[in-house]
């Protein structure tokens, strides 16, 4: 095997020039897949930031009617002891915050202009660490003590035309089917960078949603860990509690709650595919002609090794191993050109606007492990498949005619 | 005691759509040990015939017979460890692995019957002192003379102490003075060794040195 191993490093670089050239197509597909793959970790890392810090939290916990839609009156649905289901969440250290939220589909008046919208009850100084890193376009934060106040997506904004301090009147249904109407005062505009998000939310005080809706329930409470990790053993042991508490309550996480967040992971998936399957279809047929080259220019001596008794195996299996050290070559600069290339572009902070987003977001690159194992799976099998075949057909030479190529 | 015997032996080649017999019915006998020189012309079938005793291609043809085995029953596999154990080769134009050092081209057959490095290290360095090359153990082809080179592919060839070594117009490449160093070595290992040696030249001042000659002329054998 020494021997073998030896003889591999010296062809390998027999024809220094080749060999660059294909390890310099390893290296470069190993770089693409591990740049793109650490692009889009960063690009589904900030999306779970704004999912978990300005949408559903970690956890959310809710009735298994409220979740499942079921057809009934909507109070039915709520949660009643919300009290108690926070203060058994704060025993936990692990806990970040714990909310309650209400909201309410009507329709926002400036009294000529009126626009549907989805009023979000929040309690402001529990969900203290949403609105403090909440991107302010003009205004001011709710607080604590605001009470008959909004504040309006960018976007909602615009459509109604309103300037902060002016009042926009917020007109519902109260549990009872009754209309109900509030005129609240314009605080703040905010910026979610999400289309569907600026054009339709607006925030109010929970107290203000309950008002709205005549009840002192809650529709969901809404949980954020200190720590990404927690979620995973904290998301059965909330479960079990909440049902305690209530057994109607059912936790769902952000990744169930977050339709955009799946969508634009199964995106990148397949985006992922498609580059990798042209990447290695490059380097194999790259690697297939180098290879085939090399066979050519070395039939003379393939001969001369069946000559001396070596086997139709033994030839494929000197060749393999040559393709596998270019690979293994190959992959080694390409992880250090992806480092490099990662540092800068992090470095550059360049920006571009996601899809669905309205506001441009940091072009970062997150190096992985697993896009270093996928890269290093893929460059090493590719470039040993791709001598694999050659090297089968140069055993297979009739060794006479092989012979005959010693000029 | 009979090592090789040729029965009936043809070989047919295409040649484009054109058949070509390079070998039209050889019969032949080889005792261990000898020192048999083929004679004939370019094209006479020299080289087919010893391209069949090596087992390097398979008769259309009859029969060769190596120690009593037949080798046209043998299938790839096993004709492959017939060379790798029973046969050494060498060639006209050397054929040494270039990436290769003189002692590492030696070598190369004693990894193929899975010598211990240590036994492999013992071997090579005797056959490089036997070819007098002890010097140049790890000079590359490139580094060595034509002479030298085919001295290499002697030390290759005798290493693993073949029954027979099949060497096809070996001194074809070489000036008179190191053609006749090379035979000088292996005449030498014939006497000394009893290595056997079956080799193919148009040379006579060569094949003077064969210690039997068989004359072949368009693929048959001929008496003189």
């Amino acid at each position: 095997m020494q021997m073998r191993l030896k003889i591999a490093f010296r062809n390998v670089f027999r024809n220094v020039g080749r060999t660059c050239l294909s390890i310099l197509m390893i290296a470069g597909a190993v770089t693409g897949l591990i740049l793109f793959r650490g692009f889009a970790e960063n690009m589904l890392s900030l999306l779970s930031r704004v999912e978990i810090e300005y949408e559903s939290g970690h956890l959310q916990a809710a009735t298994h009617d409220f979740w499942e839609q079921t057809p009934g009156k909507r109070g039915k649905y709520f949660i009643h002891d919300h009290a108690r289901l926070e203060a058994a969440s704060e025993t936990h250290p692990e806990l970040r915050s714990v909310s309650s939220r209400l909201s309410s589909f009507g329709l926002l008046s400036t009294g000529e202009i009126t626009v549907s919208a989805k009023a979000m009850g929040i309690d402001i100084a529990k969900e203290a660490s949403m609105f403090n890193s909440l991107f302010m376009i003009e205004g001011e934060k709710l607080t604590p003590e605001s009470k008959l106040d909004v504040m309006l997506g960018v976007k909602l904004q615009k459509q109604l035309g309103v300037k902060v301090g002016e009042t926009v009147t917020l007109v519902g249904y109260t549990l009872d089917g009754v209309i109900n109407a509030l005129d609240l005062t314009v605080r703040g505009i905010f910026l979610m960078g999400r289309d569907d998000i600026d054009k339709f939310l607006a925030f109010v005080p929970l107290q203000t949603a309950q008002l709205l809706l005549d009840t002192q329930d809650v529709e969901s409470i809404t949980v954020r860990f200190k720590k990404d990790e927690d979620l995973k053993k904290m998301r059965d042991i909330f479960q079990k509690e909440f049902s305690q508490i209530d057994p109607r309550i059912e936790v769902k996480d952000w990744y169930q709650l977050s339709v955009f967040y799946r969508s634009v992971e199964s995106f990148y998936k397949v985006q992922n595919r498609v580059i990798s399957i042209i990447l290695i279809s490059l380097v194999l047929l790259g690697i297939i002609n180098t290879v085939g080259m090399s066979i050519y220019e070395r039939t003379g001596e393939i001969g001369t090794l069946r000559a001396l008794g070596e086997s139709e195996a033994s030839i494929i299996w000197q060749f393999t191993l040559e393709g596998f050290i270019l690979g293994v070559i190959g992959y080694g600069i390409g992880i250090i050109l992806a480092f490099i290339l990662s540092q800068i572009i992090n470095y550059a902070e360049f920006h571009m606007v996601m899809p669905n987003a309205t506001v441009e977001v940091p072009i970062g690159i997150r190096l992985g492990v697993p896009a270093f194992v996928e890269a290093a799976m893929i460059s090493l099998w590719t470039s040993t498949l791709a001598t694999w075949w050659p090297s089968l057909r140069a055993s297979k030479m009739s060794i006479v005619e092989a012979l005959k190529r010693n000029i | 005691m009979i090592l090789v015997q040729i029965k009936d032996l043809h070989k047919e080649f295409l040649l484009g759509s054109q058949k070509v017999e390079a070998l039209r019915g050889v019969d032949l006998e080889y005792a261990d040990g000898e020192m048999l020189g083929i004679r004939g012309s370019s094209g006479s079938g020299k080289t087919t015939l010893l391209n069949l005793i090596g087992g390097l291609d398979y008769p259309t043809r009859g029969q060769v017979f190596f120690d009593g085995h037949d080798l046209a029953l043998l299938n790839r596999k096993k004709l492959t460890e017939f060379r790798a154990h029973k046969i050494g080769f060498i060639f006209q134009t050397f054929n040494l692995i270039p990436t290769l050092s003189a002692f590492e081209n030696i070598e190369y057959p004693l990894m193929l019957l899975n010598e211990s490095p240590k036994t492999r290290q013992q071997m090579v360095t005797l056959a490089l002192e036997q070819v007098g090359l002890s010097t140049f153990a790890h000079h590359r082809p490139a580094q060595l003379s034509g002479g030298q080179r085919q001295r290499v592919a002697i030390a290759r060839a005798i290493v693993k102490n073949p029954r027979l070594i099949l060497a096809d117009e070996p001194t074809a490449n070489l000036d008179v003075k190191t053609a006749g160093e090379v035979l000088e070595v292996m005449v030498r290992l014939n006497k000394s060794n009893r290595t056997g040696f079956i080799f193919t030249s148009h040379d006579q001042l060569v094949l003077q040195r064969a210690s039997r000659q068989v004359h072949l002329v368009d693929g048959r054998q001929t008496k003189d």
